[in-house]
């Protein structure tokens, strides 16, 4: 029995799932799945183990893996040679760029044997060969290790996504019966996964909605179940699509931030607080603060999507007061006066900071060192900013004192950039009398000349 | 004590002019107020410049801005400088065309020429300085003009750049030869080329160099008189574009973001142009030997006679080298 | 002589007067040079490193932070146990002026989400970059504090 040893060994380091956990519940039926064949994992303890004459199948295993040294095959291979390669390079070399191939062989997923290149022993179904696994199976197929702590642990994943997917409307409709939903490969791919940290994975943060997009972009398929096909065209313009591609800011969000990833459903009203508020948690305590809140809870308003879109999120401009707020308040409430005083106060202070940005740039020319005021100016725009959170509480007076000490700020620094080009212009004058007083002395000097000069014609011509 | 002053005085107090003198003759002696200003200015501005490249820039911008009537001084000294060279072309027009280096002013003529070298050399050095884009582009795109000369051309370029890419370094060899070298040997130059008139006098403007007695006029007080009206004008007309024309203060130097086309100052576009002008080594030798041949008028025209043509292929020589350099500056701007 | 006499008059007049004009553009050119050598009023740039006095020592308890201006830049000046640390008061992410929590030993901004700890690292929020750093130190029993590197 001297392949004990290796049966021992590969048994201490893949221990099997517990009971409970294991799948199987016959042999060959599609609609039950096979528990996984592949010898790396299967132990001795296992029941059901099939028990086979190792030595000779042994013998061609050391053969084919010789010959597949001989191949160069790279080391990034499956730790077993496996001989499906021989019918499937193509997919062989996809499946060794990923990750699983470091730790998984073929016949993890798909059974059969490995060990021979006959086509009707590798795909035996007495060795557990299910082929292509169908759609519905898939899930639980990958589940089978990813839901499995024990598994999992070593390589310190997650392991609920299965539940969460379950839980999901992709998982659901799943359920269901329907095959067009997302299942696990749609998403990771079949052979070539890579893990979401690669920038060429499929659910690396940047190509999440591409992936996505797929799918949820595909007006025909999502008129099937009507649903919009432009969330991704739109998210891209959005401030967090800008903010993920352009600013490639590492916590702008993807479509997996709001919706969940393996969870994905679309938010429901009442919780957009929650999924919005998860980053933007000042603003929300701001909004808490106001009159809004109560009407939020009561279903009047939404939360943040009244103002700000969902997928085409913008920073909204000074127009929202104009067009948003009427929409529930009548032009002659208090209501919608205080939104006209916000508007003003906003807008003015903006204007008025930029104006003095401005206004340096152009001295810059006439003095070069105007940009020391440019510090006191960002003291401004810290009062601007602070203000625009700030106003989600109605306060009109706390959105008042900063956006006074901003106008503050620039009119002192307009003042400063005045006063320069005051002095400036101060230099022609000092020129005018400048020319005066050299005329004058021109004058004086010409006179005193011409005097000395009569004066030795008078006294008769000498050289002195 | 004060005896042997009073002395001096009063043996100058007879000194006389021609009588005949007219405002061109006053050149020289303006360029000697001129260069004084120039001097006195460019040690003001030493009071606040710093010459290193951290520091270069913000420190001409707080001359520019904050030192009271510190953008008077830096713009003084910068249109100092064209007022400067152009009086020293004028003046050198005039001693050509009066044939005034003759013996035994030969020796004021060599002097001159190598004085105006050094103004040249002076305003090239001085345009580093304020280390701002303009400044530093211009005199990188210049070594590349200098080293197509042979040998002169290494010899300036190790002289000025002391074989260092342009940075600190380089700034503080310019900001040396600026401040010190040059206007040192301009001193020495100029201390050399005034005892020289001071011994010899004005020549005599020609229609008057007939013998008989030449009639004369005091120095003291026509001439100075003169002096100083035609100073306060000139002073006046400098002191104007200093006000309306105050020299532009671009970026600070960036050796990563380069200028492309940087313009000389006047006075040594038409060099470059000539530079560019003719292939290579032609170029280059023809600059060499023009210099030379500057240098050595005193010596090429020594006729004492007064036949005319004679005196007319002088004059022509004269009018055709202007031509040439107004052409070349004019071409230079055209570009 | 009666033309002498007049003449004479009219020279000292025009003498004094020359005499006068020289004066005074002599004067013009002493008095233009002594302003530009008397120093500006206020440095309103200034070249090398600068100190700005924060106050005496004592004033910063243990854990507490006092707002400062350093060249109209807002700066905390946080008393730690290893010492004074100072930290520029503008969050890296849009700017706006941080508060120094003592209980919390944090800096948070009252704009988004930005926190900070007691070194300026990015502990939360959008903010990606640690706040910038300025030098500290005591002198004469007063804090003072200048920027880190000078380059000009």
């Amino acid at each position: 029995m001297r392949s004990l040893g290796l049966r021992i060994g590969i048994a201490a380091a893949y221990p099997a799932p517990p009971p409970d956990q294991r799948g199987g519940k016959g042999k060959g039926a599609r609609a039950a799945f096979q528990p996984l064949s592949d010898p790396l994992l299967r132990t001795a303890e296992e029941p059901g183990t099939v028990r086979r004459d190792n030595s000779a199948s042994a013998k061609r295993f050391c053969t084919i893996s010789l010959l597949a040294a001989l191949l160069a095959v790279p080391a990034r291979a499956a730790q077993v040679q496996e001989a499906c390669g021989t019918c499937h390079p193509g997919v062989k070399t996809e499946y060794r760029d990923g990750i699983h191939s470091q730790a998984l062989g073929c016949t993890a997923c798909h059974g059969g044997d490995p060990t021979t290149d006959d086509i009707e022993a590798a795909h035996a179904p007495a060795k557990g060969y299910i082929g292509k696994p169908g759609r519905a199976d898939i899930p639980a197929l990958c589940g089978t290790c990813h839901a499995d702590a024990n598994r999992m642990n070593r390589f310190s994943l997650p392991t609920d996504q299965y539940a969460q997917y379950q839980t999901s409307v992709h998982g659901r409709r799943l359920a269901e019966g329907d095959t067009h939903v997302a299942v696990c490969t749609d998403c990771h791919g079949t052979h070539h996964i890579l893990p979401a940290r690669e920038p060429t994975s499929p659910v690396a943060r940047r190509n999440i909605s591409t992936t996505c997009g797929r799918c949820h972009a595909d007006a025909a398929l999502m008129a099937e179940y009507k649903l919009p096909a432009d969330q991704v065209e739109k998210f891209r313009h959005s401030v967090h699509g800008i903010a993920l591609f352009d600013e490639e800011h590492p916590l702008a969000p993807t479509c997996a931030t709001c919706h969940g990833a393996h969870g994905a459903i679309a938010p429901a009203v009442g919780s957009i607080r929650d999924v919005c508020g998860h980053c933007h948690g000042r603003t929300r305590e701001y909004f808490n603060e106001g009159p809004h809140r109560a009407a939020a809870d009561a279903g009047k308003m939404s939360e943040c999507l009244s103002c700000h879109a969902y997928h085409d999120t913008a920073h909204p401009d000074a127009t929202v007061f104009d067009t948003t707020c009427p929409s529930c308040h009548a032009p002659d409430t208090a209501a919608f006066a205080t939104a006209q005083q916000l508007k003003t106060l906003l807008s003015q202070s903006q204007d008025a900071v930029a104006t003095a940005d401005d206004e340096i740039a152009r001295a810059a020319s006439v003095s070069p060192t105007i940009a020391r005021l440019r510090p006191r100016l960002q003291q401004g725009w810290a009062y601007v900013t602070e203000a625009l959170p700030v106003q989600h509480s109605l306060n009109v007076d706390r959105v008042g004192d900063l956006t006074r000490s901003a106008r503050s700020i620039s009119d002192e620094v307009r003042g400063a950039v005045h006063g320069v080009e005051e002095e400036n212009r101060l230099r022609y004058l000092w020129l005018a009398i400048a020319w005066v007083a050299i005329l004058f002395t021109v004058g004086v000097t010409y006179a005193y000349r011409r005097e000395r000069q009569r004066q030795r014609r008078v006294l008769g011509i000498r050289n002195s | 004590m004060f005896d042997t002053l009073k002395e001096l005085v009063r043996a100058e107090r007879g000194r006389t002019v021609s009588a005949h003198l007219t405002g061109f003759h006053y050149l020289g002696v303006m360029m000697l107020v001129a260069f004084v200003c120039e001097a006195t200015t460019g040690i003001l501005l030493m009071i606040y410049y710093r010459p290193s490249a951290a520091a270069a820039y913000h420190s001409t911008a707080i001359i520019t801005d904050e030192v009271r009537l510190g953008w008077l001084v830096r713009s003084l000294h910068r249109w100092g400088a064209d007022a400067l060279i152009f009086l020293a072309s004028m003046h050198m027009i005039r001693v050509y065309f009066a044939r005034a280096y003759r013996p035994p002013r030969s020796i004021n003529w060599v002097v001159g020429v190598l004085m105006l070298v050094l103004l040249l050399a002076l305003g090239f050095t001085g345009t580093l300085l304020p280390w701002d884009q303009y400044a530093y582009w211009y005199i990188d795109s210049a070594r590349q003009t200098i080293a197509a000369v042979p040998v002169l051309g290494n010899l300036v370029l190790g002289l000025f750049w002391g074989g260092w890419d342009l940075g600190e370094e380089v700034l503080l060899r310019f900001y040396a030869f600026h401040v010190g070298v040059l206007p040192w040997l301009a001193f020495t130059l100029i201390g050399v080329h005034t005892l020289l008139v001071w011994r010899l006098g004005i020549q005599e403007p020609a229609p008057t160099r007939a013998p008989r007695p030449e009639v004369r006029t005091p120095f003291f007080p026509d001439f100075v008189a003169t002096l100083f009206i035609l100073t306060l004008l000139a002073g006046g007309v400098l002191f104007s574009a200093a006000v309306v024309f105050p020299p532009s203060l671009f970026q600070q130097a960036d050796p990563l973001l380069p200028l492309a086309h940087t313009l000389p100052r006047w006075y040594l576009l038409p060099v470059r142009e000539l530079l560019r002008a003719l292939p290579g080594g032609l170029a280059a030798s023809a600059v060499v030997v023009g210099a030379v041949l500057i240098f050595l008028v005193p010596v090429l025209d020594r006729y004492r006679g007064t036949s005319v043509p004679r005196l007319v292929v002088q004059r022509a020589i004269g009018v055709l080298a202007i031509a040439a350099w107004a052409l070349l500056t004019a071409k230079g701007y055209w570009r | 002589m009666s033309v002498d006499s007049a003449g004479a008059s009219r020279r000292s007049f025009l003498s004094n007067l020359m005499a006068g004009s020289l004066f005074m553009w002599l004067a013009g050119v002493v008095a233009a040079v002594a302003a530009y050598l008397f120093p500006p009023d206020e440095a309103r740039s200034s070249l090398g490193p600068q100190r700005v006095r924060v106050g005496p020592t004592d004033e910063i308890r243990l854990g507490e932070g006092k707002l400062t201006l350093v060249e109209e830049e807002p700066v905390w000046v946080v008393h730690l146990t290893r010492g004074f640390v100072a930290l520029s008061a503008w969050c890296t992410h849009q700017g706006c002026v941080i508060k120094w929590d003592g209980q919390k030993r944090l800096f948070q901004c009252p704009c988004h989400e930005g926190r900070f700890d007691e070194s300026g690292n990015v502990v939360a929020g959008l903010p990606l970059r640690p706040l910038t750093r300025f030098r500290v130190g005591e002198v004469d029993g007063a804090v003072y504090v200048s920027r880190l590197n000078h380059d000009v």
